[in-house]
């Protein structure tokens, strides 16, 4: 653990080895690791410092988390505008530097809200279903809970996410900073075909409108790829319970492996048509600007990505031991390969998974590290299934620019100088 | 019975048996009326257009009374996004994009103020 330094620094290696030869092949055998380095034991302390057993709290019907843990998401007004008040924030971003695993806890799963989070009433909510249909249907939250349904694990990451980096690198960055739009929860929901037949979608319709029933009324077109009519699902489970108001309670769009603002919250209705709608959020939003002045618009696949989250920005590590880890994840499909270097993209090593990697689902890495207590660079890159490799920054900004800012996917560089403080840097 | 409507009504019955004829009955048929209340979209053909017409004088007078608060009184200068300028600047360091320079589409603007503008009192 990067804070708190489990790799004591006057420790050399010889020594840990014969320190504790049973836990060295325990942890060689169960994690299928060379069987060089072994996690040393902690500062000496004593069992009788350990405070005694007592009376635990009563059995209640809701658990808390320990008052021991702080956990909270950080809530932004923009890149790099954080400590606002509340009711500017557009944003909150996930810890994702106190996480473990691939699944994100769902009260800290990120949040980005156009005009707050409203708490519908589901009894009052409804659905509309209709535009080049046969028959157009209005369905409320029980119509979709009886129908046929489907749980997918996916992420869901804001089209935003990393935008802090495109011009400059604040060295105060942490990675829920630069890398806390992006999260990983189980929907559960209605297949988007099941509807589309229902409702006996016209073949001439390619195109849908998803709009919410937030105060904006955020409306976004969406081309019926066999991709999307296959995968695509009107969610209203969470992680096992009913969606959190903050995620469109009390029904939503999933779109696995695109933009986060697809997955359409608090959806109320869905309108079959011919071409798209140009609404504000495909025009004046969330298009990339490129360099030469013109923008591109429906760029709406989430691409190839990963980040090393331990150690990551304003951690301080100690020489010895270092267990990197970190979170890849691809709208592509499944992460195949991460790769990391610990000499500044010089040179790399392969990663281990944690299974099962999902398709369009971040899978957690690590990859054991003795850090020799010089100034480096450590920077890891991803590798879907279907090929596709997370762009090194220059090759990312030479064909991007810098201006565009969102879809920012290229490899996170942290540098850590000699005293172990690790910085958020651009390559 | 023809030959002809033999086939019509063969293929009636064909087209019957094929048919997803659903044990089941989701949600309800939605009606007209309740339909055109939540149909607000707009598309830059025109479509979904509600009728009306207005002059640039009475506009900036809706400007004034619903949007200048935010957005400044010539759309410039206010607590929340720009509305105009910009143009020549979008493939400079610093772009600027505003409804006067980023913007494509008329349509887009009026559908944008009508489904969610003003902010706290939208539609």
């Amino acid at each position: 653990m990067a804070d708190h330094g489990n790799s004591p620094p006057d420790l050399v290696e010889s020594d840990r080895l014969r320190a504790s030869p049973s836990r060295r092949s325990f942890f060689a055998a169960s994690a299928g690791l060379a069987g060089s380095l072994i996690a040393a034991p902690v500062a000496a302390d004593s069992l009788a410092d350990v405070p005694p057993r007592e009376d635990g709290a009563n059995l209640s019907g809701h658990s808390e988390r320990s008052q021991y843990v702080k956990l909270a998401r950080i809530p932004e007004a923009g890149p790099g505008k954080r400590n606002v008040d509340p009711s500017d924030a557009i944003n909150s971003k996930a810890p994702l530097d106190k996480l473990f695993g691939g699944i994100t806890p769902t009260d800290l799963h990120y949040e980005r809200s156009h005009s707050g989070a409203p708490d519908l009433d589901p009894a009052k909510h409804r659905l509309l279903v209709h535009g080049m249909v046969g028959k157009p249907l209005v369905f409320n939250v029980e119509d979709l809970k009886a129908m046929p349904s489907v749980s997918r694990v996916v992420f869901i990451e804001c089209t935003g996410n990393g935008w802090e980096n495109w011009k400059k690198a604040d060295e105060n960055l942490t990675v829920q900073h630069t890398h806390g739009l992006v999260s990983t929860n189980e929907w559960t929901g209605v297949p988007l075909k099941f509807i589309v037949d229902l409702v006996g979608k016209e073949p001439d319709s390619h195109w849908m409108l998803a709009e919410g029933g937030d105060a904006a009324g955020v409306a976004r077109s969406i081309p019926l790829t066999d991709e999307i009519l296959s995968e695509a699902f009107v969610a209203y489970g969470q992680n096992g319970e009913p969606l959190r108001p903050a995620h469109g309670f009390p029904m939503r769009l999933v779109m696995p492996g695109f933009e986060g603002n697809l997955n359409i919250k608090w959806l109320r209705r869905l309108k079959f048509g011919d071409q798209p709608w140009m609404t504000s959020w495909e025009t004046a939003r969330y298009t990339q600007l490129q360099a030469n002045g013109k923008a591109t618009q429906f760029q709406l696949r989430m691409d190839t990505n990963s980040v090393i989250t331990t150690p990551s920005g304003t951690m301080v590590i100690k020489p010895g031991y270092q267990r990197i880890n970190g979170l890849a994840w691809s709208g592509h499909g499944r992460i195949a390969k991460v790769e990391i270097s610990t000499d500044g993209a010089k040179n790399w090593r392969q990663a281990q998974l944690t299974q099962p990697a999902l398709p369009k689902a971040q899978v957690r890495f690590q990859m054991d590290w003795t850090w020799e207590g010089k100034p480096t660079r450590i920077v890891s890159r991803s590798t879907d299934d279907r090929g596709n490799v997370q762009p090194d920054r220059k090759s990312f900004i030479a064909a991007m620019g810098t201006n565009a800012l969102f879809h920012y996917n290229a490899q996170q560089t942290w540098s850590i100088d000699e005293t172990g403080r690790v910085r958020n840097v651009l390559d | 019975m023809s030959l002809t409507s033999r086939s019509v009504l063969a293929v009636a019955v064909a087209l019957a048996l094929v048919s997803p004829v659903l044990a089941y009955d989701f949600g309800r048929q939605a009606t007209p009326d309740e339909i055109a209340l939540w149909d607000i979209d707009v598309r830059p053909d025109g479509k979904g257009l509600p009728p009306g017409s207005g002059t640039v004088a009475e506009g900036k007078q809706v400007f004034a009374d619903n949007c200048a608060a935010c957005h400044g009184d010539n759309g410039v200068g206010g607590i929340k996004d720009r509305l105009v300028g910009g143009p020549g600047t979008l493939a400079s360091a610093n772009p600027v994009k505003t409804v006067g320079s980023y913007w494509p589409y008329a349509t887009t603007l009026f559908d944008y103020i009508h489904r969610a503008m003003p902010y706290q009192a939208p539609g």
